[in-house]
């Protein structure tokens, strides 16, 4: 029986009006999602309903970049869950693509902003992480030409979940 | 010259706001607003007195519509020279007033056309992060 309960795959209905499948962490309790499950369906979510805007970018070359760092930012999260990080605070992950015709991939709460700008220049293309001046006022920034992006990108979400 | 210790920056619209918030993009510097001498414009309104919420909120373009039809973000002045101080800006942001004859509250934040893409960004995220209060426009 337990070995049933534990096995067993259930199905609950998430924002945006789609069923995700989970597997309960825990059988006692019933059946019931672990909230911890919850943060990651969220911000990954966001990162897939964003990938519309990235296909609808004119310039594709631009799409392509933004798609890979979309990714990274998801294989990134699934890292941190793994490490068993509580992901809970993690704010969901939005695309822009303003009018100056470069992409903006970036997460905010209400105490921070990390954000990657991907332009038609690459040379000009970077990260940024800002934070709220009870948060220290942090502002660093730095180009994404020539750096470790599965690093930095992991880099920047802990520091997201460490002041968000 | 003196000025008050909130301004104004108009939301267009929704597309402008996400999660409660106002997005980073409202920030963005364009060059097409940039200036002989350098400084590239990014309209705000001072908020002088009571009164300067309500005018913004009722400013019209020429063909009669509402002009930010998502409301309008209130930025206090202190977070803008906080922001100024950083070694990063180098003394390259900067506000000040421009008052117009249909708008006597109108002014500019400014930023030196020098600043890299990636920098501006970086300026636009926090002067969004300071963001203290969005007044949402009436219900026409």
């Amino acid at each position: 029986m337990n070995t049933a309960i534990t096995q067993a795959i259930g199905t609950r209905p998430v924002s945006p009006c789609r069923e995700v499948r989970y597997s309960p962490a825990n059988e006692t309790f019933g059946g019931t999602l672990n909230e911890r499950f919850a943060p990651i369906l969220s911000a990954i979510d966001s990162a897939n309903s964003s990938r519309s805007i990235i296909r609808n970018a004119i310039d594709p070359k631009l799409a392509s970049r933004a798609e890979n760092i979309l990714q990274t930012i998801e294989q990134s999260i699934l890292i941190l869950k793994n490490a068993k990080r509580d992901l809970r605070n993690l704010p969901p992950v939005h695309v822009y693509n303003p009018d100056d015709g470069s992409i903006l991939i970036e997460l905010a709460s209400q105490n921070v902003r990390a954000g990657f700008t991907i332009e038609s220049v690459p040379e000009e293309s970077g990260w940024y992480f800002v934070t709220m001046t009870a948060h220290g006022q942090i502002g660093a920034s730095e180009n994404l030409q020539d750096t470790n992006l599965e690093k930095i990108v992991i880099y920047i979400l802990s520091l997201t979940l460490a002041y968000s | 010259m003196s000025y008050p210790e909130k301004c104004l920056r108009g939301i267009i619209n929704e597309s402008f706001l996400e999660d409660g918030k106002v997005t980073s993009p409202l920030f963005y510097f364009d060059n097409k607003h940039r200036r002989p001498d350098g400084w590239i414009e990014l309209s705000i309104n001072w908020h002088d007195d009571d009164n300067a919420i309500d005018s913004t909120l009722k400013q019209r373009r020429e063909s009669g519509e509402l002009k930010f039809k998502a409301g309008v973000a209130i930025l206090p002045r202190k977070g803008l020279d906080e922001i100024k101080m950083w070694d990063s800006i180098g003394g390259r942001l900067a506000y000040e007033r421009q008052p117009l004859s249909e708008n006597k509250y109108h002014g500019n934040i400014l930023l030196n056309h020098e600043v890299s893409p990636r920098i501006a960004k970086m300026i636009a995220a926090s002067i969004a992060l300071t963001t203290s209060q969005i007044i949402p426009q009436y219900n026409e």
